[in-house]
């Protein structure tokens, strides 16, 4: 006997990991065309110049690099999720840039404390916290450690955590 | 207010990317992964792609209990389920099917894609059916016995075309109010789910939801219109009938749901 666990309903689509973890009726159907539902203004100023960068073309950086890994892209998209979700409130609008090889970086900046998160496609996430010019701490960053990722967060905006 | 009785409105331009027409049967006793790649080589002129995904569990739409709680099933069964995704070679079309499900799915792709409409879209589901049914006979198995009909429309209405943020959803949808007059200022954010229970049996499911679309990192609010239901006969004619009913309730749904304005940049008739 095989156990078979799925999600529901009638219609489509590849990338509907996100729609799946909503767990609402209209967003958990597989949808054919693709969407990343968002609940957040930040998620959208996030979320656009992400999925932009996907059209990089290869070479984009003159060493040969490819745009962001499809992969990557798919795990930024989670992380993001994962931090509206943890509902701390309004968050800086972050800087999203390709990095050579295909990964992806994003940097949050409130007043003097900044936040950076390195995504890549052959090594796990890392992420820096920097306040004026002295780097706080850095250190390897699992993307599904909520706890880790609701201090790192708080600790940049403290308001609304 | 019975959706009979209301006029059709008709949409020279309406936001739909993307259409179902579906329907759920009994599990077809001795339908096997082995079959997958039968039905496949009879339509392979038609549909050239194919793409394997985790099968869809069964929804049926009761009377009186809604459909709720997390979509989550767990299936005890004697080989691995699946769903055979077949698609044209526009990437506009789609087939799928399971031991339980024939689903079709129409989708826009290209920005001068046009919806097909209705009347073009329920004839190729039959074909597609028949076919089918046809493949079914020959290998020796059962006519599926249809338990369920569904219908969906997915709309994406884009940023710009009637509104600016995602917060002026009242532009849109005409449930909603906002104003000068009232306490709490525009949201940030607003998604609805709503349902709506079907004189003639089954329900009507709408949501709207905010998103970026991935293709070209638009914002959208995705308003998604769902009808299921039993058909009168679990066969292909009460199946089409009931397609008619669910159609009806979608597009008068869209309309009730939707604002004037909105309507304008539609073009809706009459």
């Amino acid at each position: 006997m095989i156990a078979t666990l799925s999600a529901s309903s009638m219609t489509t689509d590849a990338a509907a990991l996100h729609e799946v973890a909503s767990a609402e009726e209209g967003a958990r159907r597989e949808q054919w065309n693709a969407i990343v539902p968002v609940r957040t203004r930040w998620e959208v100023e996030a979320i656009r110049p992400l999925l932009k960068l996907t059209a990089l073309p290869t070479d984009w950086d003159g060493d040969a690099s490819p745009p962001p890994d499809p992969g990557v892209v798919e795990a930024a998209i989670r992380f993001l999720a994962a931090v509206a979700e943890l509902g701390l409130g309004r968050l800086p609008q972050p800087h999203v840039v390709p990095l050579s090889g295909g990964g992806v970086h994003f940097e949050w900046a409130a007043g003097a404390r900044q936040l950076q998160v390195a995504i890549f496609p052959d090594a796990p996430a890392d992420f820096l916290r920097v306040e004026g010019r002295a780097v706080v701490d850095q250190g390897v960053l699992l993307l599904t450690a909520w706890e880790q990722i609701r201090a790192l967060f708080a600790w940049l905006t403290p308001a609304t955590a | 207010m019975s959706a009979p009785t209301t006029p059709m409105p008709h949409f020279d331009s309406p936001p739909v990317i993307e259409t179902l027409l579906g329907v759920q049967f009994s599990p077809l006793a001795g339908f096997s992964i082995a079959h997958f790649g039968l039905y496949w080589s009879r339509v392979r002129g038609t549909y050239p792609v194919h793409e394997i995904k985790p099968p869809l569990v069964p929804v049926l739409e009761e009377e009186q209990r809604p459909v709720g709680g997390p979509a989550l099933g767990l299936q005890l069964v004697s080989e691995p389920e699946a769903r055979c995704w077949l698609i044209d070679a526009s990437a506009t079309q789609l087939v799928q099917i399971q031991r339980d499900r024939f689903i079709r799915n129409w989708r826009k792709v290209r920005a001068d894609d046009r919806y097909p409409r209705y009347e073009t879209l329920k004839p190729l589901f039959s074909k597609d059916w028949g076919q089918f049914v046809d493949f079914l006979g020959q290998e020796g198995l059962a006519v599926p016995e249809i338990n369920q009909c569904e219908v969906t429309y997915i709309n994406h209405i884009e940023v710009g075309a009637g509104w600016e943020t995602f917060g002026q959803v009242d532009r849109v949808v005409s449930l909603v109010t906002t104003g000068s007059q009232r306490f709490l200022p525009e949201p940030e954010m607003l998604t609805l789910e709503a349902r709506y229970p079907m004189p003639e049996g089954g329900r009507l499911r709408v949501t709207m939801q905010p998103a970026i679309r991935r293709q070209d990192a638009k914002e959208v609010l995705q308003l998604t219109l769902t009808a299921r239901g039993r058909p009168r006969l679990p066969e292909l004619g009460a199946s089409l009938e009931w397609f008619d009913l669910g159609h009806g309730w979608i597009v008068r749904g869209f309309a009730d749901l939707t604002t004037a304005a909105m309507h304008k940049i539609w073009r809706r008739t009459p």
